[in-house]
């Protein structure tokens, strides 16, 4: 049989899944979080799941397991062009009405904050281009996410065809090419996309970054509690340009938390604009 | 955005309803408000009391904005760290005020402030002649979360036969204690006659999050309406974790509504209806959550569904993927791998012993050697050391077997370091002791770092005096991860002369290292380390208390009983659980009013039962 997970090995996981990367697992999800771990458990060989978290906290070689932990209790779920609302507010308002403040000689940056395999970095890339076209000044999109294995995937910039769940057979053909039984991303959508470590509950996470125009951060706040939840919101309000917007998914708000944002509405989608002041 | 620094001037200056409208201005400001920073910026602030009366007439005015707003202020004021005099403000107007509209608003506000001194108040507005306060009170109630609440919300709940939105407020709140007490009352309000009481208690015996919970639901997956069944199976199926599996009654009521499950696992990919298939256990509930599997954007939910299958299900549904899966599917699936049970399933499991992924592998290995095991499978392990691609996932196997250890001391010198790791790590994992000679002679000459880690853990498996002496070279100047193991594996050698090394391994400046002593302390068991663990109960690192306070529910020293009954108090909730544990075991007499204090009032619900347990065990 496998090892019990006990009420306190789950409430220590829970504990620390949430203050490290602000991870949820609710009560309701203990046999959830549980059959998550057991790869880990097995593969390590250790009896129980108070030893598998023993280890993440307190190993020499703590990191790499972390690595290898995070694709089994982190959702990864993406696909192009995802909430066609807010993509259609970014590429009809939000985009022309940075360049034209900027003018053509300025760098638009674009944050998809929890990218995971990097279908939304590349859907704002090709965006941008289909907003502004391919001449019309330089657009530079990050996408950071804490999962390694998921960052290798958006790198490689190869997808199957769920990935295009979303998209018609005339988006895919015009910025794809075919490669083998995968697409790839066209190389100019790939020089505009560029992927990096980050934790969005980790404090002072986005001093690594420059001050973005535009952030995504969408369909992860609802897996945070209240405390991670303070802690992404504080760093994406810093992360933003004066005047940046930030959007999230559209069953998420930061209504409860204290920013120096404000909230703006159009069909379809809901964003947040930080003061023109800066913060 | 609330300034402290106007609010300071202006009540400095005398002019307290000033300030008290630059609070409200701040706690009005749609998205602004930020209770934490108002808490925290108002520490020290000279007068704050003169914001009472202000803020107490903004309560009773007729801007339902400002009421808030003053609702809002008087909860931060009034919180843990904050004003005493704001609490007993607030509990005097839920109390005692005319106005009903304020004694809700107070009711409201001293849940949101969540200092326990707001309970008896609420306890009282319970009663209250107007339900719309009762109900805020019970409201309250769930929110402050105070277990000791328990009993009043049930005696509640008992009068109010005649009024089942009311009932609904108290069931909620009674769910949200979490505390298992409440599920007597809970089962009761599980068969109540209207079905949205009935539904309400079922999702909250569901929230309690205790095992005893799961045989309250059994009445209600049986109800006539199907509002109530289904709550009932979601409760269900969130408390399997806990009960460590889900029960007979919840695999039939789930298999009864497989084709309602299945339509919403399609809709929804929700967790909940992957456990629920899981349970029902049938083929095509398997088949179902195997395709999920191998979707790249699958349910969250759905290892730990297909962990729920039967074992003969299970087997049938996953090995045929497992071949042509992609690689993180193949992850998902094999998790779900059952213990064999006949020699069939033995054969047709051996062959992923030779996995390319090292989870594969590893879950092989857990298949073949987890539980009784199959006929056959010791002779096909060793069958299967011959081949040199399943040689080191069958050593591995081997290991956990009865009696299988033997079978791999020849292979510590195989020239394969990956079959010589498998090897020491089937020993360190072998029921049976193993000799240490063989294991010492095994590290000496061995260079390759994973095999000499899993050595390390072999030999503390091992055990005896041989095997300290080769430990505490290492301890003391291994490369950092080997250092790491040996210290650990000290502990489990049980044998007094890892004392000595464990003491100077905790004396360290290194956090993990100190961690791991601490950890092999507790296992060593030796009562002399219980005055150098103790002391750690006063580590400023949290994570050092906690591996102290663990350590010493083994070692128990009598000398840290008064420190012990300081960690009752510790901010931690792993600290004040262990050490109840640890003053259960020294069974002093003035310990029991400390633990029956925790018992009934300490805000964890791990940390009262172990102390409820501590109390009926002395």
């Amino acid at each position: 049989m496998r090892p019990p997970f006990d009420d306190e090995a789950f409430r220590a996981w829970s504990e620390w899944l949430a203050e490290e990367y602000g991870l949820c697992f609710g009560p309701e999800k203990r046999e959830i979080l549980r059959a998550r771990l057991e790869p880990r458990r097995a593969a390590l060989g250790f009896d129980g799941y108070a030893d598998l978290l023993f280890h993440v906290r307190f190993h020499p070689e703590r990191a790499d397991e972390r690595d290898r932990l995070l694709p089994h209790v982190t959702n990864n779920e993406t696909y192009f062009c995802r909430e066609p609302g807010a993509l259609a507010v970014i590429r009809d308002e939000v985009l022309p009405g940075l360049r034209r403040a900027m003018g053509s000689g300025g760098e638009i940056r674009i944050l998809s904050a929890a990218c995971s395999t990097g279908e939304e970095p590349y859907t704002l890339a090709i965006v941008a281009r289909e907003a502004l076209g391919s001449g019309a000044g330089r657009v530079r999109v990050t996408g950071v996410d804490l999962d390694p294995r998921a960052l290798e995937v958006a790198r490689e910039g190869c997808y199957g065809s769920h990935a295009f769940r979303g998209t018609t057979e005339a988006f895919r053909t015009r910025w794809f090419e075919p490669c083998g039984d995968v697409w790839r991303v066209r190389p100019e959508v790939r020089a505009d996309v560029s992927f990096a470590r980050a934790n969005l509950v980790e404090p002072g996470w986005w001093r690594a970054f420059p001050r973005q125009h535009l952030v995504l951060c969408r369909n992860v706040l609802i897996y945070f509690d209240q405390q991670a939840l303070r802690r992404a919101a504080e760093g994406l309000s810093r992360v933003l340009a004066p005047g940046g917007r930030l959007f999230l998914g559209h069953a998420e708000t930061l209504r409860h938390v204290a920013t120096p944002l404000s909230v703006e509405r159009r069909p379809g989608a809901i964003f947040y604009t930080a003061s023109a002041e800066g913060a | 955005v609330f300034d402290v620094e106007t609010v300071r001037r202006l009540l400095g200056s005398g002019r307290s309803d000033e300030a008290a409208d630059a609070v409200l201005d701040a706690a009005r400001a749609p998205g602004k408000w930020d209770e934490e920073a108002f808490r925290a910026g108002i520490q020290g602030v000279a007068g704050l009391e003169r914001l009472l009366p202000p803020l107490e007439a903004a309560l009773r005015g007729d801007d339902a904005g400002r009421r808030n707003a003053a609702r809002s202020a008087l909860a931060a004021l009034a919180a843990p760290g904050g004003m005493p005099a704001a609490r007993a403000r607030l509990s005097a107007l839920v109390r005692d005020d005319a106005d009903p509209d304020v004694r809700l608003l107070a009711a409201t506000a001293l849940g949101e402030a969540g200092h326990r001194d707001g309970r008896p108040a609420l306890e009282a507005a319970l009663a209250d002649r107007d339900p719309n306060v009762a109900a805020a009170a019970a409201d309250a109630l769930g929110v402050l979360g105070d277990p000791r609440a328990v009993d009043a919300l049930a005696a509640a709940l008992a009068a109010a036969a005649a009024d089942p939105w009311r009932r609904v407020g108290l069931v909620v709140a009674l769910g949200r204690l979490h505390d298992p007490r409440a599920i007597p009352a809970l089962a009761a309000a599980g068969r109540d006659p209207n079905p949205n009481v009935a539904a309400a208690a079922a999702e909250a015996l569901g929230e309690t999050g205790d095992a005893a919970a799961m045989e309250a639901l059994r009445g209600p997956a049986a109800a006539q309406d199907a509002g109530v069944r289904a709550a009932a199976l979601d409760a269900g199926a969130a408390l399997i974790g806990a009960a460590g599996g889900a029960p007979g009654w919840l695999r039939e009521a789930a298999r009864a509504g497989e084709a309602a499950l299945a339509r919403r696992f399609e809709a929804r990919q929700d967790g909940c209806a992957a456990l629920l298939l899981g349970a029902a256990g049938t083929s095509s509930a398997a088949v179902r959550l195997v395709a999920a599997a191998t979707d790249p954007d699958h349910a969250p939910g759905v290892a730990a569904g297909l962990a729920l299958l039967p074992p003969e299900v299970a087997l049938a549904a996953v090995l045929p993927r497992l071949a042509d899966a992609p690689p993180e599917a193949r992850r998902v699936l094999a998790g779900a791998l059952p213990p064999a049970a006949t020699p069939d399933d033995v054969q047709r499991l051996l062959p992923l012993l030779g996995d390319d992924d090292a989870e594969v592998r590893a879950a092989a290995v857990e298949a073949l050697s987890r539980g009784a095991p199959a006929a056959g499978v010791r002779e096909a392990l060793e069958e299967a050391l011959g081949a040199p691609r399943l040689r080191a996932g069958a050593a591995a196997a081997l290991g956990r077997l009865p009696d299988g250890a033997a079978a791999l001391l020849p292979l510590l010198e195989d020239p394969d370091p990956g079959v010589r790791r498998a090897a020491a790590d089937g020993i360190a994992h072998a029921p049976a002791r193993c000799a240490a000679p063989p294991l010492v002679h095994a590290l000496e000459r061995e260079g390759d770092a994973g095999v000499r880690r899993a050595l390390v853990a072999a030999l503390g498996r091992a055990g005896g005096t041989e095997a300290v002496e080769a430990l505490a070279p290492v301890a003391r100047a291994g490369a950092p991860a080997e250092r790491f193991e040996a210290v650990r594996a000290l502990g489990g050698t049980r044998c007094e002369e890892a004392l000595p090394p464990l003491l100077a391994a905790l004396a360290e400046d290194d956090a993990g290292i100190q961690a791991a002593a601490l950890h092999a302390l507790g296992e060593l068991g030796e009562p002399r380390a219980g005055r150098a663990v103790a002391a750690r109960l006063d580590a400023g690192d949290r994570d050092l208390r906690r591996e102290a306070a663990e350590a010493l529910t083994h070692l128990a020293p009598p000398e840290a009983a008064e420190r012990l009954l300081r960690a009752l108090d510790d901010a931690d909730w792993r600290v004040r659980l262990a050490a109840a544990r640890t003053l259960a075991r020294l069974d002093l007499p003035h310990m029991r009013d400390a633990l029956r204090a925790a018992r009934d009032a300490d805000p964890d619900p791990l940390v009262r039962r172990a102390a409820a347990g501590a109390l009926a065990e002395g």
